[in-house]
């Protein structure tokens, strides 16, 4: 094992060692094998080349799922269901810039209030394009995305309402009403779950 | 005066993350402001310049090989004046990386 010198004492007494990372979050732990620099002289600990990233990401998943967040992973991938960029979703949270950026690279995880609003998003592409068009965002992409939505959610609407009514052929312009109705009320309230699985 | 660690150096190993090192308080200083140390090199890389230099010292209990510079630095991200404290050291094999060994609040400021 070769010691390297520290940069707080001077003794030449640094080596790498593997040890178990605990982080707590409300009286909950997760424990992570953490490889650091540690000086055997004077304790200093610090983190070299790629044991900073694998700290920061062990650390950072650490607290995500203490606090049961969305994954990096998962960030992303919501962000690119409705084709947004890194920039879009920092002006819809209204957060600072780089922020988005830095969730998705993992080392940083986002809060909670942020975290149950991109759920939200996740989960109702309508609120989502709203709050696309209310923050001034101008995505071509996004913007087809959200209208290829739309046009599904009609194209249902439209098939289940002809179902129905080939069951009645003698139905009134009430009993139409009715069904209509009563088929755009189960989109609306269909678009939720099926929109959180995609 | 001039920083003792060009900072042409610096910047340079900034830019690898296997070249730099960074002392614990620095990591949780990040981590409290929603920072990581991808932020940290960014800022070295882009935005530290000699006009953020305060003064150069040998580095502290007594190491006789590298000398720190210090720096204070206005960091958007964090609204704050920050106090950035690094040195060039030489590791056994001979390749020369950077260590942060402060980053906090510049109280001075």
């Amino acid at each position: 094992m070769t010691l390297e010198p520290c940069q707080a004492c001077e003794e030449i007494s640094v080596s790498e060692r593997v040890e178990p990372f605990v982080v707590e979050r409300s009286g909950k732990k997760v424990t992570f094998e953490d490889r650091r620099m540690v000086c055997a002289a004077c304790g200093n600990v610090s983190y070299s080349g790629s044991q900073l990233s694998q700290h920061e990401l062990a650390h950072a998943a650490a607290v995500r799922e203490l606090e049961g967040l969305l994954s990096a992973e998962e960030l992303c991938a919501i962000r690119l269901k409705y084709k947004l960029r890194q920039t879009d979703m920092e002006l819809i949270l209204s957060t600072g810039p780089k922020t988005w950026t830095r969730w998705e690279r993992g080392k940083v995880p986002q809060s909670k209030v942020a975290d149950r609003f991109i759920r939200a998003l996740a989960s109702d592409p309508y609120l989502a394009r709203r709050q696309m068009l209310a923050a001034g965002i101008k995505n071509p992409e996004a913007e087809e995305v959200f209208a290829q939505i739309e046009r599904d959610d009609r194209r249902r609407a439209h098939a289940t309402l002809r179902e129905k009514l080939s069951h009645r052929p003698d139905v009134d312009r009430d009993g139409i009403a009715a069904l209509a109705a009563d088929v755009a009320f189960d989109a609306v309230h269909r678009a939720e779950p099926e929109a959180a699985a995609a | 005066m001039a920083p003792h660690n060009p900072l042409e150096k610096v910047r340079r190993l900034a830019c690898e993350e296997e070249g730099c090192q960074l002392f614990t308080p620095v990591l949780d200083e990040l981590r409290r402001r929603d920072l990581d140390s991808d932020d940290l090199f960014a800022i070295i890389q882009t935005e530290l310049g000699e006009a953020h230099f305060t003064k150069s010292e040998q580095t502290r209990k007594h190491h006789p090989t590298t000398v720190s510079d210090y720096y204070s630095i206005w960091v958007d991200d964090c609204s704050d004046w920050m106090f950035l404290k690094l040195l060039v050291a030489t590791a056994s094999d001979g390749t020369e990386f950077l260590v942060v060994t402060s980053f906090k609040k510049d109280i001075d400021r």
